[in-house]
């Protein structure tokens, strides 16, 4: 085949690579995983991709079988990591189907927006279970029935309080920060209140949801694949975010003068 | 009777992984795999710190999470999932909550004006320090071992998981 006379628009299916890399880097994928995908469906269009991934960034360059370059770009993301596995999933299983059988690229770039723009799951959905979650979490650490109502109540509150503040585009730090403070407040009212004597379980429980297990997880991944920086950036990601939720207790604990 | 108990907290660990799962955005698909596999985390969990094994915390998270790691792929590779979607809700209930929130405790006592009871508050506060540390790393080598060492992922029709990128 001459160069020039390629079956597939290089251009076309160099931007549709770029988004979804940038999605799945955005959705909190390990870089191996991106990689991994990115080379697997340029492939399957018989191309070659050569890609630069940082957790913002994204920069890849093509070649075709005459080793000749034919795109380059980037894309940057300027917020951090909003978690979405089930775009993951769909990409990773989209390509292993183009990889058995080509689509061309105009229904390539349809089923992509179709998983871009797939809805999470309903808020009070996730509001209500990931409450139980935390409920369910103070049981595992020696909680009685008390304590399991007031973390739930107050997982509810916090994370009601982040996904407003998630969608007012604030640093994600702060979020994590008042979240965290809002949910200790919640305890350290129940515990004025007299509702619970020792409130221990409840306070340690009741920020957990904010934990940021994706990224300490990704993080070590991604070092012992051997992309350092990027498994430096999310553990410093993560230990931030750890300290976010510890200084959001602390204040409430020193406030209220919470004597344990 | 302590049996029984131990499968209690596990239901309750698969409860809590479930609400991770949901918010992780996990597809509808693999939510009753995290359900299984967070069960059976903490029920290794629980079970290696029962008084009759006395497993030690550190050792029982870990081969709890290298559980949850080795069913998570394995289903994952059954239903063509990422095993990472699976395993890192499961986990989270394993995470040294109670022990991360002491250490901050001391640590926070530890800005007050030194007298004899300082250095048993700074044993402490390292001791939990330590632990929610070492809890962690349990857990996330426990979740990786399966997935790095072994190349268990699923990569298509006969395919190496690792190409060259």
């Amino acid at each position: 085949m001459e160069s020039g006379k390629r079956p597939y628009d290089p251009i076309f299916l160099g931007k549709l690579l770029l988004e979804m890399g940038i999605l799945m880097i955005h959705a909190g994928a390990p870089t191996r995983r991106v990689s991994l995908i990115l080379t697997r469906i340029s492939q399957a269009y018989g191309f070659q991709v050569y890609s630069d991934l940082s957790t913002r960034h994204l920069s890849i360059s093509m070649q075709d079988q005459h080793e000749e370059k034919v795109f380059s770009g980037g894309r940057s993301n300027h917020s951090l990591p909003g978690v979405n596995f089930w775009v993951v999933s769909d990409i990773s299983n989209l390509s292993i189907e183009l990889s058995e059988k080509q689509l061309p690229l105009e229904e390539l770039k349809d089923a992509f927006k179709l998983i871009q723009y797939r809805p999470h799951y309903p808020r009070w959905l996730i509001l209500l279970v990931v409450s139980f979650a935390g409920a369910a979490f103070c049981y595992t650490f020696g909680g009685d029935l008390v304590e399991m109502g007031i973390t739930f109540l107050a997982t509810f509150c916090g994370l009601f309080l982040k996904q407003e503040l998630v969608k007012n585009n604030l640093n994600t730090y702060i979020v994590t920060y008042f979240s965290a403070l809002l949910a200790a407040f919640v305890i350290a009212l129940c515990w004025k209140l007299e509702i619970t004597a020792q409130p221990d379980q409840a306070f340690a429980t009741s920020v957990l949801f904010l934990v940021p297990g994706v990224p300490l997880v990704i993080s070590l991944v991604d070092l012992l694949d051997g992309y350092i920086t990027n498994g430096i950036d999310r553990g410093v990601n993560a230990l931030i975010h750890a300290f976010g939720i510890a200084s959001g207790l602390a204040s409430v604990l020193y406030v209220f003068k919470i004597p344990f | 009777m302590e049996l029984i108990e131990v499968i209690y907290k596990g239901l309750w660990c698969s409860c809590a992984a479930f609400g991770f799962g949901v918010l992780f955005n996990a597809p509808k698909r693999c939510l009753w795999m995290i359900l299984v596999v967070g069960f059976l985390g903490g029920v290794v969990k629980f079970g290696l710190m029962l008084p009759e094994i006395d497993g030690g915390i550190v050792f029982s998270t870990f081969a709890a999470s290298l559980v949850i790691g080795f069913t998570g792929v394995y289903l994952g590779n059954w239903k063509r999932f990422i095993p990472m979607m699976i395993t890192i809700p499961s986990v989270i209930p394993l995470v040294p909550g109670a022990f991360a929130y002491k250490a901050m405790l001391g640590l926070m006592e530890l800005s007050r004006i030194p007298d004899e009871n300082y250095g048993q508050i700074v044993n402490q506060a390292i001791y939990n320090g330590a632990m929610t540390l070492f809890i962690l790393l349990a857990i996330t080598l426990g979740v990786t071992i399966p997935l790095l060492i072994f190349k268990l992922e699923y990569a298509g029709k006969g395919e190496v998981a690792l190409k060259k990128t």
